[in-house]
């Protein structure tokens, strides 16, 4: 039971995780009409900023603030010189072009702050853990869950009860009525891109402590937020929330699960290796089930 | 585009409605005159000799890997050209290619299990393997599109990465080595240069197989897919089925390629089927040209070139053929098949 | 992709822009052979790059390069010897192959071998890049002798090509079982370990503290297997056993397996940065106050003890080497690394180290001439040289017989600055598991 706790906790922790990364990622589809393989590079820069700001001054709320903006500094310079030329392209253009983004950027971080993998210490007063129905659970992770929560009520409140919020709705659906109701285009699509990539830095900086602050760390994260909003639908926010949440359980699960029920046909050496595969597969398979049933995921548009 | 009438919920972009109906790949490959095709393949023949006259005979590995490679890419370019579905899955082909006839040539060295060495029976088998597994990854892609279609295609390409990756047996993610190639009659494979020729035999096989299709009921159905699904769906087309033939039949052949590839390098790893060598491959289809098929080849060997010279005037190389490929998608649009095409167009 | 679209980005293109987009495609065409009169700018431009490569070990080599390639290693007697190295001087690894570099170049540099020249490549961590790198700088560059690779998987793919082609291949790193056993080969001598080794010092230790329950974590792949069955042949049968994902580095739900089992000692194997995240999360899931953990040497070097910091201190760790390890090789080799590089070598730069003296005392038996491969081979089998590690010969397969010991984390002399400190020897001249299956001593 304490160990279902824990991975439930887990679970979401990793969830909350993966819906700052994806509600971006879908807002910026939504909205700009562009698939950004380059939105796991924003996560990566956020990181590498805020640790070399935190190694700089030592305090975490002033690394997370630079690594935010030094992510939103980021995605503002490649939307004005790269994507703001890829909204009329298609979406082939698209990933070739964020690809390349991809490529200088794993490299770009090498090249200002060396090859050497950095980490980021998590602030001392998150340390620790707190007793919770009987286990100890990190304060660390249990704060991630909370800043995911804080994020969907700020995201919500931001899409809709401001006149931000309705323009990005508007665009969404009709592109055309902006122009007409005099909204600079240009500037919010600058804007929508900064506050995706404001968020990818966000959790690139609350789940530094968790990884290594390396070249290519964003690329897995890009991929499971992929299977994110296949599952949630492409544009929603609503969809990316409930697949993020989805994802991170089910991993989180299958892996805990999975190798228990595999130990019971064979040897434990075996069936670990066996087990952790097939959670790893897990995820894959929930997508699967998804496209079976509803190809345009669970808060897509309905197919025309 | 095949995705614009089909996915009310993307971006209905004014660019992108305005263009005429008419695509301008078909165009391409119509003004793309067989001489041009045949140059290509006669210079990719003569590019090991001419390597070899200046001193540059350690290129062969890098050439026959073009080669390789370039095959891959023309697969690709025909369900990413014609079709208009852009899968960022093909390295699964390539490594399902790769184990098949890899896991088959190390059994048969090993004696154990099910094993050949002959190249009539695994290479074939490589295909039919990649076909099988292109025909269920293709069923459950294609109903989704356009940028679902690229998501799943490439959630895929990381599950079987995963896979490959869990094959103990094989390596696990170290890989493993393989003692030779596969025997194909007569022919010494073990000759380097002898393999690059049947490997430029095979590239034109293929060439020819795909532009057949094109010209095919099957293709233009394909074609016309692309630049209008919902319509052809109301006149009663399977539109569906012969977007899955062409994947299946592309997914077969990258299989091919990647039975070729595991052939040229004699080590089985999952290297080839990560997500990035995917990308690679849709690089080397813009590169060459999109729809063009042949360009898949002039893609690949100028993007083995790239690397070549990226590596050897800077330690930084990916940043700069990141900001090469950039700069093509920007400024080059038809890529080298274009380029080589463009004064023909002024005209 | 509709004509209206391709049209209206021609006309965006500057006509500059395309000329030289042409320029560059018939450049491309050129170098990848397609045109014979290329030749000539091709030599400059590829001697130009190769000197930027190896310009730490040979700021003017071009002349010597070109020719050494167009000659075959035959004729040479007492000339300039070309060691080819091939490592990871890329990606998020890349400080085990600069480390690596370092280390052998600081042996050349100490002995004043002038007539040893090194030339280096990156091989990215790409099994088959690095193949085509080989060849290259076999063919091109005239290597006479290959070494520098880290990674076993980049190892099996490279080192058999060098093999057949009657070269000698050094291994500063990888120690795959592959060339160990049955696999082993006359020319392949590895100057670092066998894999499996690490893990066997660290289940003597564990076994040694009295530990009757362990758990062990590594990622889900071959060197992750092979790591925990070393360690259980030298401490026995495991409780259980968790692996994750390859790569992945938030271990927050097998911390949660190991609470479930609560065993009395970990083993784990995270090399590189895996290792900095779970050693991170296992202090703050609080297990670490009940639950010790132990792991080989890849998770605890000088460069990962720094990231992790204060966190690492007390951390024990299997290893054949440690900075403190007292004798008088390694006190020089210590000190001439900390002037030259102002950091403590790690244990890469020590295998390097230990690579290039051993190369140098083979090639003084030989005089440098290194044509008669059997005579070199047999220079460098009889290890002359006073290694880093005191005792030091190589086994009947050609790999170390040396001793293991345990390492503690310690703070060093400056402020955020770790280091490792031996606290006790475990295994006395120890021999691999695999020498058995080779059959080269018998001959």
């Amino acid at each position: 039971m304490e160990l279902f706790l824990e991975q439930t906790l887990n679970g979401l922790q990793a969830g909350f995780t993966l819906l700052m990364i994806s509600s971006g990622l879908t807002l910026i589809f939504g909205m700009l009409g562009i698939l950004n393989l380059a939105h796991g590079s924003l996560f990566m820069i956020g990181a590498f900023v805020a640790a070399d700001v935190a190694a700089r001054t030592g305090n975490f709320l002033v690394a997370l603030l630079a690594g935010v903006a030094g992510a939103a500094l980021a995605g503002i310079l490649m939307e004005t010189l790269v994507i703001r030329f890829l909204y009329q392209r298609d979406h082939l253009d698209q990933v070739l072009a964020t690809l390349g983004l991809v490529l200088m950027a794993n490299q770009g971080v090498q090249m200002v702050w060396g090859i050497a993998p950095r980490t980021l210490a998590r602030p001392s007063w998150l340390e620790g853990s707190v007793s919770l129905f009987g286990l100890q659970y990190p304060i660390y992770r249990l704060a991630i869950i909370l800043a995911g929560i804080a994020t969907v009520v700020v995201l919500w409140a931001l899409i809709n009860r401001t006149k931000v919020g309705m323009w990005i709705l508007a665009g969404n659906t009709h592109r055309e009525l902006l122009g007409a109701l005099g909204v600079n285009v240009t500037l919010l699509y600058t804007g929508v891109f900064a506050l995706g990539a404001a968020l990818a830095g966000f959790a690139g900086v609350v789940s530094s402590p968790y990884l290594t602050v390396e070249a290519g760390m964003g690329d897995n994260f890009l991929i499971l937020s992929f299977v994110v909003i296949v599952i949630g639908g492409i544009g929603s926010i609503k969809g990316a929330v409930y697949g993020s949440l989805i994802l991170g359980l089910a991993d989180a699960w299958g892996q805990t699960y999975l190798p228990m029920l595999v130990g019971e046909f064979t040897d434990p050496s075996t069936a670990a290796a066996i087990g952790s595969s097939l959670g790893s597969a897990s995820i894959y398979l929930a997508m699967v089930v998804v496209l079976l049933v509803r190809p345009r995921g669970l808060y897509g548009a309905p197919s025309g | 585009m095949a995705d614009r009438d089909d996915t009310p919920d993307e971006t209905p972009e004014t660019g992108r409605e305005a263009g005429p109906e008419t695509a301008a790949p078909i165009a391409v490959t119509s003004r793309l005159p067989l001489v041009v095709t045949v140059a290509v393949l006669v210079l990719v023949a003569a590019a090991p000799l001419v390597a070899d006259a200046v001193g540059f005979s350690y290129l062969l590995g890098t050439l026959t890997r073009a080669v390789i490679l370039g095959m891959a890419a023309v697969a690709l370019d025909y369900v990413v050209g014609y079709g208009g579905l852009v899968s960022l899955g093909h390295a699964m082909f390539l490594g399902t290619g790769a184990y098949t006839a890899g896991i088959l040539l190390f059994q048969y060295a090993e004696g154990t299990g099910l094993g050949t060495d002959q190249a009539l029976v695994a290479w074939p088998a490589a295909m039919l393997v990649g076909a099988v597994l292109g025909w269920a990854f293709g069923a459950l892609a294609l109903r989704t599109r356009g940028v679902y279609f690229i998501m799943v295609t490439l959630a895929f390409n990381q599950m079987m990465f995963f896979l490959f990756n869990s094959l103990a047996a094989y390596g696990g993610d170290d890989g493993v080595r393989l003692s030779g190639r596969n025997r194909l009659g007569p022919l010494s494979l073990e000759d380097d240069l002898v393999f690059y020729y049947v490997c430029v035999v095979l590239l034109v096989v293929v060439l020819v197989v795909f532009n057949r299709l094109v010209r095919s009921p099957s293709g233009w159905l394909l074609r016309a897919a692309r630049d209008n699904e919902p319509r052809l769906r109301s006149v009663g087309a399977r539109t569906r089925r012969h977007q899955l033939t062409a994947f299946v039949l592309s997914a077969s052949v990258a299989s091919l390629a990647g039975a070729l590839a595991v052939n040229e390098s004699q080590f089985l790893s999952p290297a080839i089927s990560h997500w990035t060598q995917s990308g690679e491959l849709l690089v080397m289809v813009i590169i060459g040209g999109v729809g063009s098929l042949v360009g898949g080849v002039l893609g690949s060997f100028g993007l083995l070139v790239l690397e070549e010279l990226a590596i050897e005037f800077t330690g930084n190389w990916q940043f700069f053929v990141g900001l090469g490929l950039i700069m093509i998608v920007l400024l080059a649009r038809r890529g080298l098949a274009g380029l080589l095409l463009g004064r023909r167009r002024n005209v | 992709m509709d004509a209206g679209h391709t049209e209206r980005s021609t006309r965006r293109t500057p006509r500059r822009w395309r000329a030289a987009l042409v320029g560059l495609t018939a450049a491309a065409l050129v170098l990848a052979g397609c045109s014979s009169d290329g030749g000539g700018a091709d030599d400059a431009t590829s001697g130009a790059g190769e000197t930027g490569d190896a310009s730490e070990a040979a700021p003017a080599a071009t002349d010597d390069q070109a020719t050494s390639a167009t000659d075959d290693a035959g004729e040479s007697g007492g000339e300039t010897v070309t060691v080819g190295m091939l490592t990871t001087l890329s990606g998020n690894a890349a400080y085990l192959g600069e480390d690596t570099q370092k280390g052998f170049q600081l042996a050349l540099d100490l002995a004043g071998a002038d007539d040893v020249e090194l030339v280096v490549e990156d091989d990215a961590q790409d099994a088959e890049a690095a193949q085509g790198l080989a060849d290259r700088m076999v063919s091109r560059d005239g290597a006479q002798i290959m070494t520098g690779i880290v990674f076993s998987d980049i190892a099996n793919a490279v080192v058999p090509t060098v093999l057949e082609q009657d070269m000698l291949y050094l291994s500063t790193n990888a120690g795959p079982s592959t060339f160990a056993g049955e696999g082993c080969d006359a020319n392949y001598f590895s100057v670092s370990y066998q894999n499996d080794n690490p893990a066997e010092a660290t289940g003597e230790w564990v076994k040694e503290q009295g530990h009757a329950n362990v758990v062990a974590a590594a990622p889900n792949y071959q060197a992750g297997q092979d790591s925990v069955n070393g360690f259980r042949r030298t401490f026995g049968e495991l409780q259980n056993e968790f692996y994750t994902e390859l790569g992945a580095t938030d271990y927050a739900q097998t911390i949660a397996q190991i609470r479930d089992e609560d065993p009395d000692a970990v083993y784990f194997f995270y090399p590189g940065g895996m290792g900095i995240a779970f050693v991170q999360q296992y202090i703050e899931s609080g297990l670490a106050e009940e639950i010790p953990i132990y792991g080989p040497t890849f998770s605890f070097d000088e460069t990962l003890v720094d990231a992790i910091g204060e966190a690492a201190v007390g951390l024990q760790n299997g290893s054949f080497w440690a900075p403190d390890l007292d004798n008088p090789a390694n006190q020089e080799f210590v000190e001439a690394y900390r002037e030259a590089n102002g950091a403590t070598p790690t244990n890469y730069a020590a295998q390097g180290y230990d690579t290039g003296r051993l190369l140098l005392s083979a090639l003084d038996t030989v005089g440098y001439d290194v044509s008669d491969t059997e005579a070199l081979r047999e220079a460098v089998a009889a290890a002359d040289f006073d290694s880093v590690r005191g005792d030091f010969s190589f086994g009947t397969n050609q790999h170390p017989v040396q001793d293991w010991y345990i390492l503690e984390v310690v703070a060093g002399e400056e402020d955020g600055d770790y280091t490792n400190q031996v606290v006790e020897k475990v295994l006395d001249d120890h021999v691999d598991a695999y020498a058995s299956e080779c059959s080269l001593g018998d001959g």
